[in-house]
């Protein structure tokens, strides 16, 4: 399970050298790539945030959904079921060490308190969609107040690019943060499925017990 | 975890032949404590660091422990600034012996790479701890045994190869 919660998600694991670089590239983009309209820019731009806020209105509330209160709930109730005394025993004669459940229980503390590792991460996951969405917003702002002002001055003109450029990659990133999620819900969940939590069970106590006491003394063993 | 904490008491009382998984510190200490109320008269540790925060709520059975007559608790130590060993060497300067060897000295577990830290008693019992790499987090990765003497005997000999 620790694999699976390892995973990055780009939405909250990223480091600061990935949001200077994203500025030094959308803004050499802005700069080098500037977006061109024929027609009146307050409308185009008008039209495109109003696109945008509805787009990334679906996109915050799927985000909340992803890793919500009702996904951890569920996998809370099947962690749980997991050490009832029935399920307990069953599991064990099924996998045929029913002297072992004592370190049954260990392997299902394990499991709790990555559980609370799992929900720490979902709620900073949310926090940063928040984040997100409030910085969407500001450049969506900033843009349209830009263009009601006038696209005539240059400045103007690469911040008003730059601003649909960040928000352009906020969505892919928001997307793509959205799909690893979902992904990452998944396999927590197939990890505490009827199918593989007895495989998972077995070899957490397999490779306890299979635990040899070897040690690296001056690179001796 | 009702199981578990009965199953170690239960092991630790009968002196059974049975492994222990340890992955988390609530675990740990249950572990370590009963090792330490199932030895006659000597306890052996080897530990990169006397965690303050982990042996003051072991601190009353080693109390305990060293109250018993002839009892001596040996440490081997690389990281000489825990104040719950200092104040029991303070207090017990006979019994409880202490030896500083620098972090180069400390093994490191052949799977994890880790430095190991372990707990012998004089009644074939240990403690191994292999990895505490997310000890932040709680979780650590140990084994342990109350009656387990080829695995006792081959940390005995390492701990005295150290300490002597």
């Amino acid at each position: 399970m620790k694999e699976i919660l390892n995973q990055n998600i780009w939405i909250k694991d990223y480091k600061l050298w990935h949001i200077i670089l994203s500025l030094f590239i959308l803004i050499g983009i802005s700069y080098y790539i500037p977006l061109k309209s024929n027609s009146d820019v307050a409308i185009l731009i008008g039209v495109e945030q109003a696109f945008f806020v509805i787009l990334s209105a679906i996109l915050f509330v799927f985000h909340d959904s992803i890793i919500g209160f009702k996904s951890i709930s569920k996998l809370r109730n099947d962690i749980n079921k997991l050490s009832t005394q029935i399920i307990k025993t069953k599991i064990l004669q099924y996998i045929n060490i029913q002297d072992q459940s004592a370190n049954y229980d260990e392997f299902l503390t394990t499991i709790d308190m990555e559980m609370l590792e799992f929900t720490k991460e979902a709620d900073k996951f949310k926090q940063k969609s928040y984040k997100l969405y409030v910085v969407f917003a500001i450049l969506g702002l900033v843009t349209i107040t830009l263009s009601l002002i006038g696209s005539s001055i240059v400045i103007y003109k690469y911040i008003m690019d730059f601003c649909v450029y960040s928000q352009i990659s906020l969505i892919l990133l928001w997307v793509v943060s959205a799909f690893q999620a979902e992904k990452q819900k998944i396999q927590m969940f197939s990890f505490v499925s009827t199918k593989n939590i007895k495989k998972n069970i077995k070899e957490y106590i397999d490779l306890k017990n299979e635990k040899e006491i070897e040690f690296d003394m001056n690179g001796e063993h | 975890m009702q199981d578990y904490t009965s199953s170690v008491k239960n092991s630790a009382r009968n002196n059974t032949n049975k492994r222990f998984a340890n992955s988390n510190l609530e675990h740990a200490k249950l572990l370590t404590e009963e090792l330490i109320k199932s030895a006659d008269t000597e306890i052996c540790m080897l530990t990169d660091s006397f965690h303050d925060k982990f042996y003051s709520s072991v601190k009353p059975t080693l109390i305990q422990f060293l109250e018993k007559q002839n009892a001596s608790l040996k440490v081997i130590i690389a990281n000489n600034n825990s104040n719950v060993l200092n104040d029991l060497v303070s207090k017990y300067p006979k019994q409880v012996l202490k030896k500083v060897i620098t972090f180069d000295k400390l093994p490191k577990d052949k799977d994890s790479d880790e430095y190991i830290n372990y707990l012998i008693n004089d009644t074939n019992g240990f403690r191994y701890e292999y990895s505490d790499k997310n000890l932040n987090d709680g979780i650590v990765e140990a084994i342990a045994n109350f009656n387990s003497q080829e695995e006792r005997d081959r940390l005995k000999n390492h701990f005295d190869e150290i300490f002597n």
